[in-house]
Protein backbone atom coordinates (compact mmCIF):
# COMPACT_ATOMS: atom_id res chain seq x y z
CA UNK A 1 0.00 0.00 0.00
CA UNK A 2 1.82 2.79 -1.21
CA UNK A 3 1.44 6.19 0.84
CA UNK A 4 0.29 9.27 -1.35
CA UNK A 5 2.31 11.71 -1.82
CA UNK A 6 1.72 14.98 -3.38
CA UNK A 7 5.71 14.63 -4.70
CA UNK A 8 4.48 11.94 -7.46
CA UNK A 9 4.71 12.94 -10.51
CA UNK A 10 1.04 11.27 -12.80
CA UNK A 11 3.80 9.78 -14.62
CA UNK A 12 5.53 7.71 -11.49
CA UNK A 13 1.61 7.08 -10.33
CA UNK A 14 1.42 5.24 -13.87
CA UNK A 15 4.40 3.10 -13.30
CA UNK A 16 3.79 2.21 -10.48
CA UNK A 17 0.92 0.97 -10.89
CA UNK A 18 2.86 -1.26 -12.96
CA UNK A 19 4.89 -2.22 -10.50
CA UNK A 20 2.35 -2.89 -8.54
CA UNK A 21 0.69 -5.64 -10.52
CA UNK A 22 4.42 -6.89 -11.41
CA UNK A 23 4.32 -7.53 -7.81
CA UNK A 24 1.50 -9.17 -7.30
CA UNK A 25 1.98 -11.03 -10.18
CA UNK A 26 5.74 -12.36 -8.65
CA UNK A 27 4.09 -13.05 -4.91
CA UNK A 28 1.73 -15.48 -6.41
CA UNK A 29 4.37 -17.21 -8.74
CA UNK A 30 7.10 -17.52 -6.23
CA UNK A 31 4.50 -18.27 -3.35
CA UNK A 32 6.49 -20.80 -1.68
CA UNK A 33 9.98 -19.41 -2.03
CA UNK A 34 8.26 -16.32 -0.06
CA UNK A 35 7.01 -18.45 2.36
CA UNK A 36 10.29 -20.23 2.90
CA UNK A 37 12.30 -16.65 3.36
CA UNK A 38 9.31 -15.90 5.78
CA UNK A 39 9.66 -19.18 7.78
CA UNK A 40 13.09 -18.83 7.78
CA UNK A 41 13.23 -15.24 9.17
CA UNK A 42 10.85 -15.57 11.82
CA UNK A 43 12.92 -18.76 13.05
CA UNK A 44 15.65 -16.52 13.42
CA UNK A 45 13.40 -13.86 15.16
CA UNK A 46 12.41 -15.75 17.49
CA UNK A 47 16.03 -17.32 18.25
CA UNK A 48 17.43 -13.75 18.42
CA UNK A 49 14.76 -12.89 21.37
CA UNK A 50 15.64 -15.75 23.69
CA UNK A 51 18.68 -13.38 24.13
CA UNK A 52 19.32 -10.89 26.35
CA UNK A 53 19.09 -6.95 25.64
CA UNK A 54 19.04 -5.41 21.73
CA UNK A 55 16.27 -3.59 19.57
CA UNK A 56 15.08 -3.81 16.18
CA UNK A 57 16.20 -0.05 14.25
CA UNK A 58 14.05 0.73 11.81
CA UNK A 59 14.27 3.24 9.19
CA UNK A 60 10.88 2.83 7.51
CA UNK A 61 12.18 1.78 4.64
CA UNK A 62 10.88 -0.83 2.39
CA UNK A 63 12.92 -3.46 4.16
CA UNK A 64 12.11 -1.84 7.88
CA UNK A 65 8.79 -2.29 6.96
CA UNK A 66 9.11 -5.98 6.45
CA UNK A 67 11.41 -6.75 9.64
CA UNK A 68 8.96 -5.02 11.81
CA UNK A 69 6.17 -6.72 9.76
CA UNK A 70 7.99 -10.36 10.57
CA UNK A 71 8.86 -9.19 14.12
CA UNK A 72 4.78 -9.21 14.76
CA UNK A 73 4.60 -12.48 12.58
CA UNK A 74 7.42 -14.25 15.18
CA UNK A 75 5.59 -12.12 18.46
CA UNK A 76 8.77 -11.05 19.91
CA UNK A 77 8.31 -7.83 21.92
CA UNK A 78 12.09 -6.12 20.95
CA UNK A 79 11.73 -2.68 21.09
CA UNK A 80 11.45 -1.37 17.90
CA UNK A 81 13.89 2.02 17.53
CA UNK A 82 14.10 4.82 14.73
CA UNK A 83 16.97 6.82 15.32
CA UNK A 84 16.18 9.88 13.60
CA UNK A 85 18.57 13.14 12.59
CA UNK A 86 17.13 16.54 13.38
CA UNK A 87 16.17 18.87 10.39
CA UNK A 88 17.61 15.92 7.93
CA UNK A 89 14.80 13.11 8.17
CA UNK A 90 12.65 12.31 5.53
CA UNK A 91 9.18 13.91 6.14
CA UNK A 92 7.57 10.91 5.12
CA UNK A 93 8.81 8.27 7.54
CA UNK A 94 6.06 9.63 9.89
CA UNK A 95 3.30 8.37 7.48
CA UNK A 96 4.84 5.07 7.30
CA UNK A 97 5.12 5.18 11.02
CA UNK A 98 1.75 6.12 11.76
CA UNK A 99 -0.15 3.61 9.01
CA UNK A 100 2.46 0.85 10.42
CA UNK A 101 2.35 1.73 14.29
CA UNK A 102 -1.74 1.56 13.83
CA UNK A 103 -2.15 -1.58 11.98
CA UNK A 104 0.84 -3.12 14.13
CA UNK A 105 0.99 -2.17 17.34
CA UNK A 106 4.38 -2.49 19.39
CA UNK A 107 7.11 -1.46 21.80
CA UNK A 108 8.43 1.54 19.11
CA UNK A 109 10.62 4.14 20.63
CA UNK A 110 12.18 7.15 18.98
CA UNK A 111 15.50 8.95 19.73
CA UNK A 112 16.94 11.85 18.13
CA UNK A 113 20.38 13.49 17.04
CA UNK A 114 22.35 15.99 15.24
CA UNK A 115 23.65 15.03 11.81
CA UNK A 116 26.81 16.93 12.79
CA UNK A 117 27.70 15.62 15.84
CA UNK A 118 27.81 11.45 14.77
CA UNK A 119 30.54 11.51 12.12
CA UNK A 120 31.99 8.70 14.39
CA UNK A 121 28.15 6.50 14.97
CA UNK A 122 27.86 8.30 18.31
CA UNK A 123 24.48 8.09 17.55
CA UNK A 124 24.28 3.96 17.58
CA UNK A 125 26.45 4.11 20.60
CA UNK A 126 24.41 6.16 22.50
CA UNK A 127 20.99 3.61 21.51
CA UNK A 128 23.22 0.49 22.22
CA UNK A 129 23.89 2.29 25.64
CA UNK A 130 20.23 2.49 26.62
CA UNK A 131 18.84 -0.70 25.06
CA UNK A 132 21.68 -3.20 24.38
CA UNK A 133 24.44 -3.95 22.05
CA UNK A 134 22.63 -6.40 20.22
CA UNK A 135 20.23 -5.13 17.01
CA UNK A 136 18.34 -6.50 14.63
CA UNK A 137 18.61 -4.79 10.76
CA UNK A 138 16.68 -5.08 7.79
CA UNK A 139 20.37 -5.59 5.69
CA UNK A 140 19.89 -8.00 3.08
CA UNK A 141 22.79 -9.97 0.70
CA UNK A 142 20.76 -8.42 -2.57
CA UNK A 143 21.96 -4.53 -1.56
CA UNK A 144 25.81 -5.02 -2.41
CA UNK A 145 28.18 -6.80 -2.82
CA UNK A 146 29.77 -5.76 0.50
CA UNK A 147 27.15 -6.65 2.45
CA UNK A 148 26.74 -10.17 0.52
CA UNK A 149 30.24 -10.31 1.93
CA UNK A 150 29.19 -9.74 5.14
CA UNK A 151 27.19 -12.40 6.36
CA UNK A 152 29.13 -15.10 3.79
CA UNK A 153 32.11 -14.11 6.15
CA UNK A 154 29.83 -13.18 9.38
CA UNK A 155 26.87 -15.28 9.22
CA UNK A 156 23.44 -13.90 9.79
CA UNK A 157 23.81 -13.29 13.10
CA UNK A 158 27.21 -11.73 14.57
CA UNK A 159 26.32 -11.35 17.47
CA UNK A 160 26.26 -7.32 17.41
CA UNK A 161 24.31 -7.20 14.40
CA UNK A 162 21.35 -9.93 13.05
CA UNK A 163 20.21 -9.51 9.48
CA UNK A 164 16.95 -11.77 9.86
CA UNK A 165 15.98 -10.63 6.13
CA UNK A 166 19.60 -11.44 4.95
CA UNK A 167 18.70 -13.16 2.05
CA UNK A 168 15.52 -11.62 0.67
CA UNK A 169 15.94 -10.35 -2.53
CA UNK A 170 13.98 -6.79 -3.83
CA UNK A 171 11.49 -7.93 -5.96
CA UNK A 172 10.58 -10.34 -2.80
CA UNK A 173 10.19 -7.35 -0.44
CA UNK A 174 8.00 -5.83 -2.72
CA UNK A 175 6.14 -8.76 -3.32
CA UNK A 176 5.24 -9.15 0.52
CA UNK A 177 4.63 -5.20 0.89
CA UNK A 178 1.98 -5.53 -2.05
CA UNK A 179 0.40 -8.95 -1.00
CA UNK A 180 0.56 -7.95 2.59
CA UNK A 181 -1.02 -4.35 2.18
CA UNK A 182 1.71 -3.17 4.52
CA UNK A 183 2.90 0.81 4.43
CA UNK A 184 4.97 1.64 1.83
CA UNK A 185 7.51 4.70 1.63
CA UNK A 186 6.16 7.09 -1.01
CA UNK A 187 9.65 7.87 -2.25
CA UNK A 188 9.72 3.90 -3.41
CA UNK A 189 7.46 5.65 -6.11
CA UNK A 190 9.45 8.60 -7.02
CA UNK A 191 10.91 7.20 -10.06
CA UNK A 192 11.43 10.20 -12.27
CA UNK A 193 8.66 8.74 -14.99
CA UNK A 194 11.25 5.56 -15.00
CA UNK A 195 14.80 7.17 -14.64
CA UNK A 196 14.70 5.80 -11.51
CA UNK A 197 15.08 2.37 -10.44
CA UNK A 198 12.97 1.82 -7.16
CA UNK A 199 15.66 -0.68 -5.88
CA UNK A 200 18.18 1.79 -5.87
CA UNK A 201 15.95 4.33 -4.06
CA UNK A 202 16.42 5.11 -0.62
CA UNK A 203 14.43 7.04 2.64
CA UNK A 204 16.81 7.44 5.28
CA UNK A 205 17.68 11.37 5.80
CA UNK A 206 18.17 13.90 3.19
CA UNK A 207 21.55 15.18 2.51
CA UNK A 208 23.98 13.20 3.53
CA UNK A 209 26.88 11.83 2.10
CA UNK A 210 26.47 8.53 1.40
CA UNK A 211 26.33 7.18 -1.85
CA UNK A 212 26.51 10.63 -3.17
CA UNK A 213 28.48 9.40 -5.83
CA UNK A 214 26.20 7.49 -7.13
CA UNK A 215 23.40 9.90 -8.01
CA UNK A 216 21.64 9.99 -4.56
CA UNK A 217 22.27 14.17 -4.39
CA UNK A 218 20.42 14.37 -8.37
CA UNK A 219 17.31 12.32 -6.77
CA UNK A 220 17.17 14.48 -3.61
CA UNK A 221 17.35 17.53 -5.76
CA UNK A 222 14.53 16.37 -7.69
CA UNK A 223 12.13 14.84 -5.16
CA UNK A 224 13.26 16.91 -1.63
CA UNK A 225 14.61 20.07 -2.78
CA UNK A 226 12.74 22.15 -0.17
CA UNK A 227 13.95 19.71 2.63
CA UNK A 228 17.23 19.81 1.46
CA UNK A 229 17.66 23.85 1.43
CA UNK A 230 16.16 23.56 4.97
CA UNK A 231 18.78 21.47 6.20
CA UNK A 232 21.15 23.88 4.52
CA UNK A 233 19.66 26.82 5.98
CA UNK A 234 19.37 25.53 9.65
CA UNK B 1 5.38 47.32 -19.14
CA UNK B 2 5.83 45.42 -22.34
CA UNK B 3 4.57 41.49 -22.06
CA UNK B 4 7.05 39.71 -24.12
CA UNK B 5 6.93 36.30 -25.50
CA UNK B 6 10.72 34.00 -24.96
CA UNK B 7 11.40 31.13 -27.31
CA UNK B 8 14.70 29.49 -27.15
CA UNK B 9 15.25 27.20 -30.03
CA UNK B 10 17.25 23.87 -29.22
CA UNK B 11 18.70 21.60 -31.69
CA UNK B 12 20.00 19.39 -29.12
CA UNK B 13 18.76 17.68 -26.36
CA UNK B 14 18.98 19.86 -22.80
CA UNK B 15 20.66 18.13 -19.81
CA UNK B 16 19.39 18.87 -16.21
CA UNK B 17 16.52 21.87 -15.84
CA UNK B 18 16.35 24.75 -18.25
CA UNK B 19 17.30 27.96 -16.29
CA UNK B 20 15.01 30.75 -15.20
CA UNK B 21 15.29 33.62 -18.29
CA UNK B 22 16.14 36.30 -15.37
CA UNK B 23 19.25 34.43 -13.67
CA UNK B 24 20.27 33.97 -17.42
CA UNK B 25 20.06 37.68 -18.25
CA UNK B 26 21.52 38.75 -15.26
CA UNK B 27 24.46 35.95 -16.39
CA UNK B 28 25.01 37.70 -19.29
CA UNK B 29 25.05 41.14 -17.89
CA UNK B 30 27.34 39.97 -15.44
CA UNK B 31 29.82 39.73 -18.13
CA UNK B 32 29.77 43.35 -18.89
CA UNK B 33 29.98 44.61 -14.92
CA UNK B 34 33.28 46.16 -13.61
CA UNK B 35 33.02 44.58 -10.19
CA UNK B 36 32.17 41.08 -11.52
CA UNK B 37 35.14 41.03 -14.27
CA UNK B 38 37.45 42.45 -11.47
CA UNK B 39 36.84 39.79 -8.92
CA UNK B 40 37.30 37.07 -11.28
CA UNK B 41 40.03 38.48 -13.47
CA UNK B 42 38.17 39.03 -16.77
CA UNK B 43 37.25 35.40 -16.94
CA UNK B 44 33.92 34.01 -15.51
CA UNK B 45 35.17 30.61 -15.56
CA UNK B 46 37.80 30.73 -13.17
CA UNK B 47 38.62 28.30 -10.32
CA UNK B 48 39.17 28.57 -6.72
CA UNK B 49 37.83 30.71 -4.16
CA UNK B 50 36.12 34.22 -5.87
CA UNK B 51 37.20 37.55 -4.10
CA UNK B 52 33.55 38.29 -3.47
CA UNK B 53 33.00 35.21 -1.22
CA UNK B 54 31.31 36.31 1.91
CA UNK B 55 30.05 39.94 0.43
CA UNK B 56 26.54 40.00 0.84
CA UNK B 57 24.91 39.47 -3.01
CA UNK B 58 22.29 41.64 -3.43
CA UNK B 59 19.55 40.52 -5.63
CA UNK B 60 18.24 43.10 -8.45
CA UNK B 61 21.97 44.64 -8.12
CA UNK B 62 22.62 43.54 -11.82
CA UNK B 63 20.27 45.25 -13.98
CA UNK B 64 18.54 43.10 -16.72
CA UNK B 65 15.61 44.24 -19.13
CA UNK B 66 12.93 42.98 -17.02
CA UNK B 67 10.19 44.42 -14.62
CA UNK B 68 10.53 43.87 -11.24
CA UNK B 69 7.96 43.85 -8.41
CA UNK B 70 7.99 44.42 -4.99
CA UNK B 71 5.25 41.15 -2.83
CA UNK B 72 4.07 41.82 0.53
CA UNK B 73 6.31 39.91 3.29
CA UNK B 74 9.96 39.24 1.10
CA UNK B 75 12.88 41.98 1.20
CA UNK B 76 13.57 41.87 -2.23
CA UNK B 77 11.76 42.59 -5.78
CA UNK B 78 11.23 39.76 -8.06
CA UNK B 79 11.14 39.89 -11.58
CA UNK B 80 7.53 39.61 -13.99
CA UNK B 81 9.26 36.53 -16.00
CA UNK B 82 7.08 33.25 -16.10
CA UNK B 83 9.59 29.83 -15.13
CA UNK B 84 10.72 28.16 -18.37
CA UNK B 85 7.89 26.21 -19.83
CA UNK B 86 9.25 22.68 -22.10
CA UNK B 87 6.98 21.70 -25.19
CA UNK B 88 6.13 18.36 -25.23
CA UNK B 89 9.08 16.21 -24.32
CA UNK B 90 9.68 13.73 -27.61
CA UNK B 91 12.24 11.65 -25.26
CA UNK B 92 12.90 11.97 -20.87
CA UNK B 93 15.68 9.69 -20.75
CA UNK B 94 18.94 9.37 -18.68
CA UNK B 95 22.63 10.00 -19.23
CA UNK B 96 25.47 9.02 -16.81
CA UNK B 97 28.84 10.93 -16.72
CA UNK B 98 31.22 8.92 -14.35
CA UNK B 99 34.82 8.81 -13.49
CA UNK B 100 36.85 6.24 -11.80
CA UNK B 101 40.73 6.51 -11.40
CA UNK B 102 42.27 4.06 -13.19
CA UNK B 103 44.20 1.68 -10.84
CA UNK B 104 44.21 -1.35 -12.87
CA UNK B 105 47.32 0.98 -14.32
CA UNK B 106 49.32 0.95 -11.39
CA UNK B 107 51.53 -1.70 -12.60
CA UNK B 108 53.31 0.60 -15.33
CA UNK B 109 54.66 2.62 -12.72
CA UNK B 110 58.32 1.54 -10.88
CA UNK B 111 57.65 0.09 -7.61
CA UNK B 112 59.50 3.26 -6.01
CA UNK B 113 56.96 5.33 -7.49
CA UNK B 114 53.72 3.66 -6.28
CA UNK B 115 51.62 5.23 -3.79
CA UNK B 116 48.35 5.32 -1.79
CA UNK B 117 45.65 7.11 -3.84
CA UNK B 118 42.01 7.47 -1.98
CA UNK B 119 39.03 6.94 -4.70
CA UNK B 120 36.10 7.00 -1.88
CA UNK B 121 36.64 10.74 -1.13
CA UNK B 122 38.80 13.83 -2.55
CA UNK B 123 40.08 14.89 -5.37
CA UNK B 124 39.99 11.51 -6.91
CA UNK B 125 36.41 10.11 -5.54
CA UNK B 126 34.76 7.41 -8.09
CA UNK B 127 31.37 8.97 -9.53
CA UNK B 128 28.47 7.64 -11.66
CA UNK B 129 26.36 10.50 -11.56
CA UNK B 130 23.07 10.91 -13.60
CA UNK B 131 21.98 13.25 -15.99
CA UNK B 132 18.25 14.22 -16.85
CA UNK B 133 18.43 14.18 -20.78
CA UNK B 134 15.07 16.04 -22.95
CA UNK B 135 14.79 15.71 -25.93
CA UNK B 136 12.55 19.24 -26.60
CA UNK B 137 12.65 22.10 -29.86
CA UNK B 138 11.92 25.00 -27.88
CA UNK B 139 11.53 26.33 -24.26
CA UNK B 140 9.34 29.12 -23.88
CA UNK B 141 9.44 32.18 -21.02
CA UNK B 142 6.30 34.73 -20.70
CA UNK B 143 8.07 37.96 -19.39
CA UNK B 144 7.42 41.72 -18.94
CA UNK B 145 10.33 44.26 -20.36
CA UNK B 146 10.79 47.40 -18.48
CA UNK B 147 9.66 50.90 -19.52
CA UNK B 148 12.64 52.68 -19.05
CA UNK B 149 15.86 51.38 -20.76
CA UNK B 150 19.27 53.00 -19.96
CA UNK B 151 20.31 52.68 -23.22
CA UNK B 152 17.13 54.05 -25.15
CA UNK B 153 16.28 50.41 -26.83
CA UNK B 154 12.99 48.96 -26.20
CA UNK B 155 12.78 46.00 -23.54
CA UNK B 156 12.49 43.59 -26.19
CA UNK B 157 15.31 44.80 -28.74
CA UNK B 158 17.84 44.83 -25.10
CA UNK B 159 16.51 41.65 -24.39
CA UNK B 160 17.18 39.81 -27.49
CA UNK B 161 20.49 41.50 -27.90
CA UNK B 162 22.25 39.96 -24.68
CA UNK B 163 20.15 36.55 -25.11
CA UNK B 164 21.98 36.68 -28.58
CA UNK B 165 25.05 35.94 -26.43
CA UNK B 166 23.98 32.53 -25.24
CA UNK B 167 24.75 29.72 -27.55
CA UNK B 168 23.52 26.91 -25.32
CA UNK B 169 21.90 26.00 -21.94
CA UNK B 170 21.56 24.08 -19.09
CA UNK B 171 24.41 21.39 -18.00
CA UNK B 172 27.67 20.14 -19.76
CA UNK B 173 26.84 22.08 -22.83
CA UNK B 174 30.38 21.61 -23.19
CA UNK B 175 29.59 18.33 -24.76
CA UNK B 176 27.17 19.56 -27.31
CA UNK B 177 23.51 19.28 -24.78
CA UNK B 178 21.19 22.14 -25.05
CA UNK B 179 22.73 24.01 -28.09
CA UNK B 180 20.64 27.10 -28.84
CA UNK B 181 19.50 27.22 -32.67
CA UNK B 182 17.55 30.83 -32.02
CA UNK B 183 15.98 32.90 -30.04
CA UNK B 184 12.83 34.45 -30.84
CA UNK B 185 11.74 37.72 -28.82
CA UNK B 186 7.70 38.33 -29.36
CA UNK B 187 5.40 41.25 -28.47
CA UNK B 188 2.49 39.51 -27.00
CA UNK B 189 -0.90 41.76 -26.04
CA UNK B 190 -1.41 39.89 -22.36
CA UNK B 191 1.34 39.38 -19.54
CA UNK B 192 1.32 35.87 -18.49
CA UNK B 193 4.26 36.20 -16.42
CA UNK B 194 2.83 35.28 -13.21
CA UNK B 195 -0.61 33.98 -13.76
CA UNK B 196 -1.99 32.45 -16.76
CA UNK B 197 -5.96 32.42 -16.96
CA UNK B 198 -7.84 28.93 -17.53
CA UNK B 199 -11.34 27.32 -16.98
CA UNK B 200 -10.27 26.43 -13.27
CA UNK B 201 -8.85 30.18 -12.55
CA UNK B 202 -5.89 31.16 -12.64
CA UNK B 203 -2.68 29.51 -13.50
CA UNK B 204 1.01 30.13 -11.42
CA UNK B 205 3.52 30.59 -14.16
CA UNK B 206 6.14 31.80 -11.08
CA UNK B 207 7.90 30.39 -8.56
CA UNK B 208 6.85 33.06 -5.62
CA UNK B 209 6.96 33.62 -1.86
CA UNK B 210 3.98 32.31 -0.24
CA UNK B 211 3.69 35.54 1.26
CA UNK B 212 2.56 36.99 -1.90
CA UNK B 213 -1.12 38.05 -2.22
CA UNK B 214 -2.50 35.33 -4.80
CA UNK B 215 -6.03 35.59 -6.99
CA UNK B 216 -8.49 33.37 -5.89
CA UNK B 217 -9.15 29.76 -7.50
CA UNK B 218 -5.34 29.50 -7.78
CA UNK B 219 -4.10 26.31 -10.01
CA UNK B 220 -1.15 24.32 -10.35
CA UNK B 221 1.12 24.68 -7.73
CA UNK B 222 2.50 22.70 -4.88
CA UNK B 223 4.36 24.53 -1.81
CA UNK B 224 8.19 24.30 -1.60
CA UNK B 225 11.44 26.10 -0.03
CA UNK B 226 13.61 28.21 -1.81
CA UNK B 227 15.06 31.24 -3.55
CA UNK B 228 12.24 33.32 -5.70
CA UNK B 229 14.87 35.52 -7.26
CA UNK B 230 18.06 34.86 -8.49
CA UNK B 231 21.08 33.97 -7.54
CA UNK B 232 18.68 31.21 -7.08
CA UNK B 233 21.23 29.06 -4.71
CA UNK B 234 21.85 31.58 -2.52
CA UNK B 235 20.30 30.34 1.04
CA UNK B 236 20.14 33.91 2.67
CA UNK B 237 17.41 34.16 0.37
CA UNK B 238 15.24 31.33 0.82
CA UNK B 239 11.77 31.58 1.73
CA UNK B 240 8.07 29.56 2.03
CA UNK B 241 7.44 29.46 -2.18
CA UNK B 242 4.62 28.34 -4.23
CA UNK B 243 5.71 26.53 -7.14
CA UNK B 244 3.98 25.94 -10.43
CA UNK B 245 3.64 22.28 -11.01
Amino acid sequence: MLIPSDRHTPADLRLWADYEEADRVYAESREPRLDRLQFESVEILRKWATGEGGFLGTSWGKDSVVLMHMAHVAGITTPRVWVRMRSRDNPDCEFVRDHFNCAFPCNYHERIFIYEECSRDQHWKSVANEFGNRRLTGLRMDESGRRAMSVRHLGIDTGVSCRPLAHWTSPDVFAWVATHDLPLHPAYAMLGGGRWPREHLRTHGVGGETCSNRGRREWETEYYSDILRRSANA
Amino acid sequence: MRPLKITCWLNSPIAGDPPRLDALLEWVMSAKMRAVLESSNGDRHTTGMPKHRGQPVVPGAIPIPLARVRVDGYPHTIPLCSDPIMADTSNDGVEYFTRRFPSEMSGLLAPTERKTVTVDSGANKSYRLPLRIRLVDRIVWFCCGRDKIDTGRSAGTETRKLLRKVYSIGKKTSDGYGQVSRWDVELTDDDFSWFAPSHDGPVLMRTLPASTKFPDRLQGFKRSYGAPVAPYWMAENYTELLMPC
